[in-house]
C-alpha cells in the first residue's frame, strides 16, 4: 500500500526490449535510458477536498509541453521551475538521442528545395506525421516543440491546399518555424513572409500589380501581428498587398520553389501604410521595412501576448499579464524566451485556472505518461483525425482553436482511444502495464490504481474517486486475468475522465 | 489501367476516394496513396444572434463526388444538339424503340436515364424535382476548388460550411447531439464548423468501445465523474452519453423498411441508416451522404456501362428511401448535387471532361414536384461556355437557399450564403 506524498520504488527495472512489432528503435531508446528509478505522486488531497490542486510544476510539464513521462515530473520538481525553465529554454543544452535518431530515420526530410521538388507530396505528408508526432513524444525538449506547434498555428498551413504542399510544409517547419520558435519575433515574421509554404497557402504567387489579391496582406495583418481589431484599414491591406505583389515562388528550374521578388510583376510605386510612407522604387528593401513596421507596432506586441498567455495560462487572457508580457515584447523587441518566462514564473501561472487539453496534446500525454513506443502509422493518424487535431490540416489561416468550447463536444473519440490504447488495440502502441506494475512494485490493484493515477493524473484521487475504481477493479490478485482486465479498464477510465482532459 | 482513364488531378490525390466510394482519410494521405476531404471532427463555430423557431424538415445532402454527368442522367432529349454532340453516349429518345435503353420522358424536353425510372414515379406524384443548367460560378474545373467552394456555399474567404452556417444561425431548441450528422467516418466540408455535428459510421458502432458485460460500468464510472467535474464537459459528456442512448436504442439488427430494399452498396446503406435515424426521431436536421464514382472520363457508357451502374444505385435507394418513410417524407428535403457537369460533346475516349453547367434533384412532401425548373440556355457551340459546357442560368445556391428558408424555416440566408441574394425558384411550399 502507497502512502500519499510518498515515492514510489521503480527501482529495478532493466532495459527490457517490447516486441519489435510494438516498439520502435526509437521507442527502445527511449526506453532503454528513460525509466525513472522512482516516482513520486505529488500531490494528495486534503480531507474534504474533491479534487486536489494541481501542481504547478505538473501544470508547466503539461501546458509547456505534452505531458510528463515516468519520471519527468520528479525530475523538473527537484530542479523547481525556475531552473527547469531556463533549461527548457535552452533547447540545444538537452541532448535528445532519440529526436536525433528518429530524424536520422527520415529521408525527405534531409533534402533541399531542389531535390524534394521532385518527391512525392504524400511522402512528404508522411514525414511530417512521424516528425511531429514522434518529436512531441519522445524530444526532451518539450517547451521547444510546444512552442513549434504554437508557431505552427500562427502561420498555420494546411497540407491539402494543393499537391506540393507537404513538400513546402517541410521546408518551412525545418527552415522558417523551428530555427525561430525561440528566437526574436520579428526573424519569425520575417522566415514566415519568405517561406514558399506561406506565399503559395495565402494566394501571394497570385498577387501582381495587375491583378492584386489581398489575401495574404489581410492575413498578415489580421493573423500574423497586428490582430483584428487594431485599427487598420482596408486601404492599408490594398498598400500592404501591393507591397507584397511580386514576392512568389519559382515554378521550374534549378531553383524550382525558392521564393524571389518578380520584378516585372512588383508595383515600385510609392505607398502608405499605417501613415507610413513608403517611398518610390524599393523594391526588396520595401517589404522588410514594412515587416519592421509591423513587429514593432504596438498592437502586434498585444495581439502575440494575449495569443500566449491565451495558449498557456487561460482560455479568457488576464489583462494584468498580457499587458506585462507586451510591455516585455516592446523592450525587448519581441524575444520569446522573455515573453515566456514572464508567462510561466508569473502569478497568474502559479494560479492558473484549468485548460482544455486540445486533441493532440491529449493522445500524446496519454502515450507519454503510460511510457507508451509508437510507430507513428495510419492508426495513430485516424485517431487524430477523429479526435478532430491532425497537425497541418487545418483549412483556415487561423491555425487550430485554443479555447476549450472548441473542442468540448467530440469526447467519445478520447473515451474510445482511451480503451483502444490499454488494451492493444492501437498497432504500433503497446502500454508496458507489466513493466510498470513491476517497476512500481506494486503488489494489488490498490496499489497498481495508485501508481497509475499519479503516473496519469499527477496526484492521488480523491477518496470518492477512488473508491468507483476500486470497487471496479476488484480486490482479486494481480495474477487473476479479469483483474489484470478491470485494472487495465480503469486506466482507461482515467484517461477518459475530465482530470485527464483538463491540464 | 485504372489511374490511366482518369484525370491527372485524380491520380495524383486521389484514386479510390471519388471514384469507388466516398472521400478517403487524411490517414490514407499520410500513409497511402490517398487524399481526404476534411479532419472528422472540425471546432465549432459561433455565429451571433441565430434566429429562434421550431425547425422544420429534415435535410438529407447527397453530394456525387467527381462531377457526375448531368446530360445523361437528365436528358435534355427534346434538344437536337445533345445527340449531335453525344453520337454514342446519348440517351435515345423516350419514342425510340427499345424500351429499356430510352429515355423516361418528364415534361416532354428532359426525360431521365432508364436506370432512374423508379424517379419518375416520385417525379409524377409530385414529390420530386429536377434543376437544369444549375450549379455554382466557379469556373476553375478543378474538383477541388469545385466543391470546396461549392460546400462553403460561399466565394470569400470563410472556411465554414453552409450547412454549418444554417445550424449555427437557426436555433431550434434542440440541444441533440445529432443534429447534424455526416455519414461516414468524416465530415464534408458542408458541415465544417457545425455545432455538435457527428460523423457516424454506423449506429451500431456509435458507443463506448469494449466488452459487453462492461462497457455499461465504465460508461457508468464516467458519467459520475464528468457530473462531479461540474464543468463545460459537463454539458457535452452528457450529450454524447445522450447521443450514445439514442443510437443504442435504435435496433439496427433485421431492420426491414417498409418499400423496397435498399442496395446493398454504400449509398444504399448510409440512406437506409438516415432513414433510420429519422423514423427514430433523435433530432436529426441534416444529413450528409457522399457518393464517389462519377469522374467519367472515358468509358461512361450510355443507358448501360459504369455510370448506369452508379444510377441504378442512386434511383433504387432514392426510391427505397421515398418508400421507406412514406408519410414522413412530408417532413424531409433531400437534395442530389455534384460539383459539376460534364462537357457537352462526348471525347475519344468515350467520356465526357470536366464541365460546367448541371443537374440537380431535390425530393420530399414539401417540394413542388412534377417540374423541371431550367432556363434552358441550349447547346449549340455559341450557346456553351468555356471549352464547350453547359451555361448556367440557376445558382446553385438558389436551390438550397429555397430549402433552407422554405423547409428548414431558417431564414437567415445572407448568414449561409454571404454575399449572395437567394431568387425564389418557387421550389418548394413553405412550411408555415
Amino acid at each position: 500500500m502507497l502512502s500519499r506524498r510518498d515515492f514510489l520504488k521503480l527501482g529495478g527495472v532493466t532495459a527490457v526490449t517490447a516486441t519489435a512489432a510494438a516498439c520502435s528503435a526509437v521507442g527502445r531508446q527511449v526506453a532503454r535510458r528513460d525509466l525513472p528509478e522512482s516516482l513520486a505522486l505529488p500531490i494528495a488531497p486534503l480531507p474534504g477536498e474533491v479534487t486536489p490542486p494541481v501542481a504547478p510544476i505538473w501544470r508547466l510539464l503539461n501546458r509547456a509541453g505534452y505531458g510528463p513521462r515516468p519520471g519527468d515530473y520528479e525530475q523538473a520538481a527537484a530542479l523547481g521551475m525556475e531552473a527547469y525553465l531556463e533549461a527548457q529554454l535552452d533547447p540545444k543544452s538537452i541532448e535528445d538521442t532519440a529526436v536525433d535518431l528518429l530524424t536520422h530515420s527520415l529521408s525527405l526530410y534531409h533534402m533541399d528545395l531542389g531535390e524534394l521538388t521532385a518527391q512525392e507530396g504524400k511522402d512528404a505528408a508522411r514525414e511530417l506525421g512521424i516528425s511531429v508526432i514522434g518529436r512531441a513524444l519522445y524530444s526532451k525538449r518539450q517547451l521547444y516543440e510546444a512552442m513549434v506547434e504554437f508557431w505552427s498555428d500562427h502561420f498555420n498551413i494546411y497540407l491539402r491546399k494543393n499537391k506540393f504542399m507537404p513538400l513546402l510544409k517541410i521546408v518551412d517547419d525545418r527552415e522558417h518555424i523551428r530555427p525561430h520558435a525561440l528566437g526574436k519575433f520579428r526573424d519569425l515574421l520575417g522566415a514566415s513572409v519568405h517561406s514558399p509554404a506561406m506565399l503559395v497557402y495565402l494566394d501571394n504567387i497570385r498577387n501582381e500589380k495587375n491583378a492584386p489579391n489581398e489575401n495574404y496582406a489581410r492575413e498578415l495583418m489580421e493573423l500574423h501581428t497586428l490582430g483584428i481589431h487594431a485599427g487598420y484599414t482596408q486601404r492599408d491591406v490594398q498598400e500592404l498587398a501591393r507591397a507584397l505583389t511580386g514576392w512568389t515562388v519559382r515554378r521550374r528550374g534549378r531553383h524550382e520553389g525558392q521564393v524571389f521578388l518578380n520584378e516585372d510583376s512588383h508595383d515600385f510605386g510609392e505607398k502608405q501604410i499605417l501613415g507610413q510612407h513608403f517611398p518610390v522604387g524599393r523594391g526588396k528593401a520595401e517589404i522588410e521595412a514594412a515587416l519592421d513596421m509591423l513587429a514593432a507596432h504596438p498592437a502586434t506586441a498585444d495581439f502575440i501576448a494575449a495569443k500566449l498567455v491565451r495558449r498557456f495560462v487561460a482560455d479568457e487572457p488576464l489583462p494584468s499579464l498580457v499587458e506585462r508580457v507586451s510591455q516585455t515584447f516592446r523592450e525587448t523587441a519581441g524575444d520569446i524566451k522573455a515573453l515566456l518566462r514572464v508567462i510561466f514564473l508569473s502569478e497568474e501561472f502559479a494560479a492558473a485556472p484549468v485548460k482544455l487539453k486540445r486533441p493532440f496534446t491529449f493522445m500524446i500525454s496519454a502515450l507519454r505518461a503510460l511510457h507508451t513506443d509508437v510507430r507513428p502509422n495510419r492508426q495513430i493518424i485516424r485517431w487524430l483525425e477523429q479526435l478532430g487535431q491532425l497537425p497541418f490540416f487545418w483549412p483556415p489561416p487561423d491555425g487550430y482553436p485554443d479555447v476549450a468550447p472548441a473542442w468540448a463536444s467530440n469526447l467519445l473519440p478520447r473515451w474510445n482511444f482511451a480503451l483502444a490504447l490499454v488494451h492493444d488495440q492501437i498497432p504500433g502502441a503497446g502500454v508496458p502495464f507489466e513493466r510498470l506494475v513491476a517497476a512500481g512494485e506494486a503488489h494489488d490493484s490498490q496499489s497498481v490504481l495508485d501508481l497509475l493515477a499519479g503516473l496519469t493524473l499527477g496526484r492521488a484521487l480523491d477518496d470518492e474517486t477512488r473508491t468507483l475504481f476500486t470497487k471496479y477493479a476488484g480486490a482479486d490478485s494481480l495474477d487473476n486475468p479479469r483483474t489484470q482486465q478491470r485494472l487495465k479498464d480503469a486506466v482507461a477510465l482515467m484517461i477518459a475522465s475530465p482530470a485527464f482532459q483538463w491540464m | 489501367m485504372p489511374n490511366k482513364i482518369y484525370c491527372d488531378e485524380y491520380a495524383q490525390v486521389s484514386r479510390r476516394g471519388f471514384l469507388a466510394g466516398s472521400l478517403q482519410s487524411a490517414a490514407a494521405l499520410l500513409f497511402g496513396n490517398q487524399i481526404a476531404a476534411l479532419p472528422a471532427w472540425t471546432p465549432r463555430i459561433h455565429l451571433a444572434d441565430p434566429h429562434v423557431g421550431p425547425r422544420g424538415d429534415t435535410l438529407v445532402c447527397i453530394f456525387l463526388r467527381g462531377g457526375a454527368d448531368g446530360l445523361n442522367i437528365v436528358v435534355p432529349h427534346g434538344d437536337e444538339q445533345y445527340y449531335v454532340s453525344r453520337p454514342t453516349i446519348g440517351i435515345s429518345r423516350p419514342d425510340d424503340n427499345k424500351a429499356d435503353s430510352r429515355a423516361v420522358d418528364l415534361d416532354g424536353f428532359f426525360g431521365l436515364h432508364p436506370a432512374l425510372a423508379p424517379l419518375a414515379e416520385i417525379y409524377r406524384a409530385g414529390d420530386m424535382a429536377f434543376i437544369h443548367a444549375t450549379g455554382s460560378p466557379d469556373e476553375t474545373r478543378s474538383h477541388f476548388e469545385a466543391m470546396d467552394l461549392m460546400e462553403r456555399g460561399a466565394a470569400v474567404s470563410d472556411y465554414t460550411g453552409w450547412l454549418a452556417r444554417h445550424l449555427a444561425t437557426l436555433d431550434t431548441g434542440s440541444e441533440s447531439a445529432l443534429r447534424a450528422i455526416g455519414v461516414g467516418d468524416m465530415l464534408p466540408a458542408s458541415l465544417s464548423g457545425a455545432v455538435s455535428a457527428t460523423a457516424l459510421q454506423s449506429i451500431a458502432e456509435y458507443h463506448l468501445q469494449g466488452q459487453d458485460e462492461t462497457a455499461g460500468q465504465m460508461q457508468a464510472i464516467l458519467h459520475t465523474l464528468y457530473d462531479r467535474d461540474e464543468s463545460l464537459l459537463t454539458t457535452t459528456a452528457n450529450q454524447a452519453f445522450a447521443a450514445i442512448e439514442m443510437l443504442g436504442q435504435i435496433g439496427t439488427e433485421n431492420y426491414q423498411p417498409a418499400g423496397r430494399a435498399y442496395p446493398e452498396r454504400e449509398l444504399g446503406q448510409a440512406l437506409q441508416m438516415t432513414a433510420q435515424l429519422i423514423k427514430a426521431d433523435v433530432g436529426v436536421e441534416v444529413a450528409c451522404v457522399d457518393l464517389g464514382g462519377w469522374d467519367t472520363h472515358v468509358a461512361q457508357g450510355g443507358a448501360e456501362g459504369i455510370m448506369a451502374r452508379n444510377l441504378v444505385e442512386l434511383g433504387q435507394g432514392l426510391a427505397a428511401f421515398y418508400e421507406d418513410l412514406g408519410p414522413q417524407m412530408g417532413q424531409v428535403s433531400l437534395v442530389v448535387m455534384s460539383e459539376f457537369g460534364r462537357r457537352v460533346q462526348e471525347n475519344g475516349g468515350l467520356g465526357t471532361d470536366h464541365g460546367h453547367g448541371n443537374m440537380m434533384m431535390v425530393m420530399g412532401g414539401g417540394i413542388n414536384g412534377g417540374q423541371v425548373y431550367a432556363n434552358w440556355p441550349g447547346l449549340h457551340d455559341e450557346q456553351l461556355v468555356g471549352p464547350g459546357d453547359l451555361a448556367i442560368t440557376t445558382d446553385y445556391r438558389d436551390v438550397l437557399g429555397s430549402l433552407i428558408r422554405d423547409r428548414l424555416n431558417n431564414p437567415r440566408l445572407a448568414d449561409v450564403f454571404p454575399g449572395y441574394v437567394v431568387s425564389d425558384l418557387g421550389l418548394a411550399v413553405p412550411t408555415a
